[in-house]
């Protein structure tokens, strides 16, 4: 009886006051608004996932990276398919990492192969495009080419445009210093409509605007200039702490850039920048991510519950 | 029991991923703990087939090392 007085109590305030579901309110005037919750902890439907793209028609495509699987679901969040499993057989994965999307194509990689697996929209596996180095950021473009960032031999980080064919279309370094140390070159990137190229350093406070053909446009600190912490392992030296996760374009021209270790709220803050570099706000995820995607009609998602859920966002600006 | 489930999943999942660096060893706990990256990567380059492939077998693990450094270690 007790337990019912106290939900009666309980649940009339609960609906009247709903607990916010909103990121904490920024300086300067960008907030979140959780629309869609995909996965959970009492669900199934995600493991651990790692990549996502989304279609115009707003159907969500994850990878898994526990369950080896490319999974498909609808725009109301409902699992609709999945593909994939545990081996090395085409379109089968053993490291799933990074997913990406355009028109009725997908692009996924996984750690332990060469190249870039090809779907279609249905999660049919295409074919493999092969890939000159390890991908560590993919991105497909609306005219069917993709820009990817690899490290190879001798372990420069480039930028890479190919055709659907795995042609080489243009490639820069994205180093500026070759001496810069191992793994200084991990980055995340994004492109704006234009083909201009948004760069944010794993292991580095900086992020940079390039054109087309590499040249920087500008680069910028949005961390005060800080510096990762280093550790020697085996007579090399690698960085301990990240700078910046993952980097996106909204549908307004800004600049999302995903903060790590070294911001405040790690993995939660967000910088938001124009296009000429200056900050316009940041605002704060209510719980970790890994990466940040924003689709065609400018909702976000990022990761929940450490990798069980992705949570889809409304962008709103004042 | 939904707490430890979801535990469960996440242990599962680290040690999961921390094997997808590409360790011929296996990982005795998969606990979330700092370190957990630097000690994956030095099992990585230590594996003989990584030691095979020479410069880019430390290539290699320096993708998967970034990449745990990115998703999985609490403290970077």
């Amino acid at each position: 009886m007790t337990l019912r007085r106290t939900i009666a109590f309980v649940l009339p305030v609960l609906v009247a006051f709903p607990a916010p579901r909103a990121g904490a309110a920024p300086p300067g005037g960008v907030k979140i608004e959780e629309v869609l919750a995909v996965g959970g902890l009492g669900d199934a439907a995600l493991l651990q996932w790692t990549g996502v793209s989304v279609d115009a028609a707003g159907n969500i495509y994850v990878l898994d990276a526990l369950d080896f699987s490319l999974k498909k679901f609808g725009a109301d969040g409902r699992l609709v398919k999945k593909a994939g499993r545990k081996g090395q057989g085409p379109g089968e994965f053993t490291a799933p990492r990074l997913l990406a999307g355009s028109g009725s194509r997908l692009y996924a990689t996984d750690q332990n192969v060469f190249g870039i697996y090809e779907f279609d929209s249905d999660l049919r596996y295409l074919r493999t495009i092969p890939c000159p180095g390890l991908v560590f950021a993919l991105r497909a473009l609306p005219d069917g080419t993709l820009a990817l960032a690899v490290v190879g031999l001798p372990a420069s980080a480039k930028l890479l445009r190919m055709d659907g064919q795995g042609r080489l279309l243009s490639e820069f370094p994205l180093a500026e210093a070759t001496d810069a140390g191992l793994l200084m070159d991990s980055a995340g990137f994004d492109l704006d409509r234009q083909g201009q190229i948004y760069i944010a350093y794993l292991f580095r406070d900086r992020v940079e605007k390039r054109a087309p053909d590499g040249r920087i446009l500008w680069g910028r600190s949005c961390l005060g200039e800080k510096k990762a912490a280093t550790t020697n392992v085996q007579n090399l030296v690698l960085p301990k702490e990240t700078c910046f996760k993952d980097v996106a374009v909204d549908g307004r021209g800004h600049v999302l850039v995903l903060g790590g270790k070294l911001s405040k709220h790690p993995s939660r803050d967000v910088y938001v920048l124009d296009g000429d570099g200056t900050p316009v706000a940041t605002f704060v995820l209510p719980e970790p991510s890994h990466c940040l995607y924003v689709d065609g009609r400018n909702f976000l998602y990022v990761r929940a519950d450490e990798g069980l859920t992705l949570k889809k966002y409304r962008i709103l600006y004042d | 029991m939904r707490a430890m489930t979801s535990k469960f999943r996440k242990g599962a999942a680290v040690a999961l991923l921390v094997l997808g660096l590409g360790l011929g060893l296996g990982l005795g706990s998969a606990d979330l703990r700092a370190g957990v990256c630097e000690d994956a990567f030095v099992r990585c380059i230590g594996d003989l087939y990584n030691q095979v492939l020479g410069g880019f077998g430390t290539i290699y693990c320096g993708v998967g090392f970034a990449f745990c450094k990115k998703y999985i270690d609490p403290e970077a």
